[in-house]
């Protein structure tokens, strides 16, 4: 076995499955191609075409690098699932980002790329311009983007993949999913998939239902519910229409899609536990209990803190533009139902403050939410908890501490320490964009409010990014959504395998010339 | 059939207990703007 791995090098590897993925995401391009065509939209569909074509060629080329590897069934190793994660997510940027500049809605290369990193890490801010005269082809390929962002490119080739292959786990592992629901890869691929689905067809029929209610057209109002639903599902935040979730102006419509994008921030082991009959594991498991209390205070402390302001008149209002906006942030969703600036200017910093902290946060582990995530904040505090309880009990009286997450695992300091060290990367990230914000001319809170969106792929905007704002930003803002969603490490092993190919070349060069 | 079922039961689990935590806090919010 170890000779073979040894016979196809890392990067024939690595060019081979990403060269796969690549190759699904070309096939994917066939649902807008069929919208296009079902709308009558010829420009698009030309467009997608050339896209299409432009994604199938890079894809044969790449697996066609890697093609012994397929041949003498190399393994994947845990280097090569994380630098495949990463390079692939990278290189998907770059295709899809194709049709968005044949389009014409967007001023340049850049701003179509932030666009779809924003779309693949569930993100939601936008670049577009004139959302409202998109075509249909390139709003459902938008959605369709966010949607399966969510789940994972990785866990999307992973699934269509037609037997199992040895190493898949580290491809799964290496897109930040860890959680095994069954003793394959494949299988577990499929039953996130399957949760998604069923999902989908329930909320998107509820969604129709209330669409037609406040008074949009059938096909329209299915779009609208199709669209809003991929979004909310997979904590995106992107809508059809520049005005997001206000377009509809219905509480009805807003309480759907926030029981939405709630139920879309947890781990899809824990709804595959509670639909395998553990119901109680809604309640007991240590992410909803994290969720449920900091999200409970976070609204209640901005109720508070803006009906001394008397910001908004009523509790029906309060509900719909401070819970709102506040559950949207913390599980990452960036659905607004205020106007950008209105933050800065009605919220206050206390506000924007507590916007910041559950931005940050955020939803659950192995789920479509960012953020440094509810597990690892419950772990940190029970790991402080035990420290604490550790020095005022006797050394003899000490026992086993034990956290409950699908089931009762054992609370140890490597757990404590690895949940602590992602929780400080996310932090330097954070501080980094902030820092970037603030050279650039603007105030301190809205820089943080704005890196705290894109740190923790929430998608809300103080309105700090537009197509005018430096490409500096929008540069560091896609690596904050890229680095944030693949959680570092994936991005780690990207550099590390970049720069020692590089190191080999030098050393080569060196040689050679001596 | 019985899978069918469990998973049928765990989907309104799901949307029931998200209900009720969003009644909850709609309710104190009422509690908060009427103090």
């Amino acid at each position: 076995m170890k000779f073979r791995t040894n016979a196809v090098s890392s990067f024939e590897i690595i060019s081979y499955y990403t060269g796969y993925v690549v190759l699904c995401t070309a096939l994917l391009m066939t649902i807008p191609i069929i919208t296009a065509l079902v709308f009558a939209e010829w420009n698009a569909m030309l467009d997608f075409l050339i896209s299409m074509a432009i994604a199938t060629l890079v894809g044969i080329a790449l697996a066609g690098i890697g093609w012994r590897t397929k041949q003498n069934r190399a393994n994947i190793q845990w280097k090569h699932g994380f630098v495949i994660a990463a390079l692939s997510w990278f290189v998907l940027m770059i295709l899809c980002a194709i049709p968005y500049c044949l389009s014409g809605h967007i001023s340049s290369m850049l701003d179509a790329c932030f666009d779809v990193m924003s779309g693949f890490t569930t993100t939601g801010l936008v670049l577009t311009q004139d959302l409202d005269h998109l075509s249909t082809a390139l709003n459902m390929w938008r959605h369709m983007l966010t949607f399966i962002g969510g789940q994972g490119m990785v866990v999307l080739a992973l699934t269509i993949m037609i037997r199992e292959t040895s190493g898949a786990y580290r491809l799964y592992v290496g897109e930040a999913k860890d959680i095994e629901l069954v003793p394959n890869v494949k299988g577990t691929t499929r039953i996130i998939w399957r949760i998604s689905m069923i999902y989908l067809a329930v909320g998107t029929a509820a969604l129709w239902i209330d669409g037609l209610i406040i008074g949009l057209k059938p096909v329209s109002a299915f779009l609208h519910a199709l669209f809003m639903f991929e979004s909310a599902w997979s904590t995106g935040g992107f809508a059809p229409m520049t005005q997001n979730i206000m377009y509809y102006h219905s509480l009805s419509f807003e309480t759907i899609t926030m029981i939405i994008f709630i139920l879309g921030s947890f781990n899809f082991g824990l709804h595959y536990a509670i639909w395998q009959g553990k119901r109680k594991e809604l309640v007991k498991n240590i992410e909803t209990q994290s969720f449920f209390i900091t999200s409970f205070i976070a609204c209640m402390l901005t109720v508070y803190g803006l009906s001394r302001a008397n910001v908004y008149p009523d509790t029906v209002s309060a509900f719909r533009r401070i819970v709102y906006n506040v559950i949207s942030a913390h599980t990452t969703t960036g659905f607004g139902t205020v106007y950008a600036r209105q933050f800065a200017l009605e919220w206050g910093d206390f506000g924007i403050l507590i916007m910041v902290i559950v931005m940050l946060i955020g939803g659950s582990a192995c789920s479509t939410a960012g953020g440094f995530k509810g597990l690892r904040v419950g772990i940190v505090f029970k790991g402080l908890i035990m420290d604490i309880k550790k020095l005022l009990c006797s050394e003899r009286s000490r026992k086993a501490y034990k956290f409950h997450h699908i089931k009762d695992q054992l609370l140890d300091d490597s757990v404590v320490k690895s949940s602590s060290l992602i929780i400080i990367c996310y932090m330097v990230l954070f501080g980094i964009g902030t820092m970037i914000g603030t050279f650039y001319g603007y105030p301190l809170s809205s820089s943080a409010f704005e890196a705290a969106s894109v740190t923790g792929n929430v998608g809300l905007s103080i309105g700090i990014t537009s197509p005018a704002m430096p490409a500096v930003m929008k540069i560091y803002y896609i690596i904050a959504m890229y680095m944030g969603r693949l959680e570092f490490l994936s991005v780690f092993a990207l550099i590390g395998y970049v720069a020692g190919g590089i190191k080999k070349l030098c050393v080569k060069s060196l040689k050679f010339s001596s | 059939m019985q899978r069918r079922m469990n998973e049928i039961k765990g989907l309104f689990a799901e949307l029931l207990g998200t209900l009720i935590y969003a009644g909850l806090i709609f309710s104190v919010t009422a509690i908060i703007m009427r103090g």
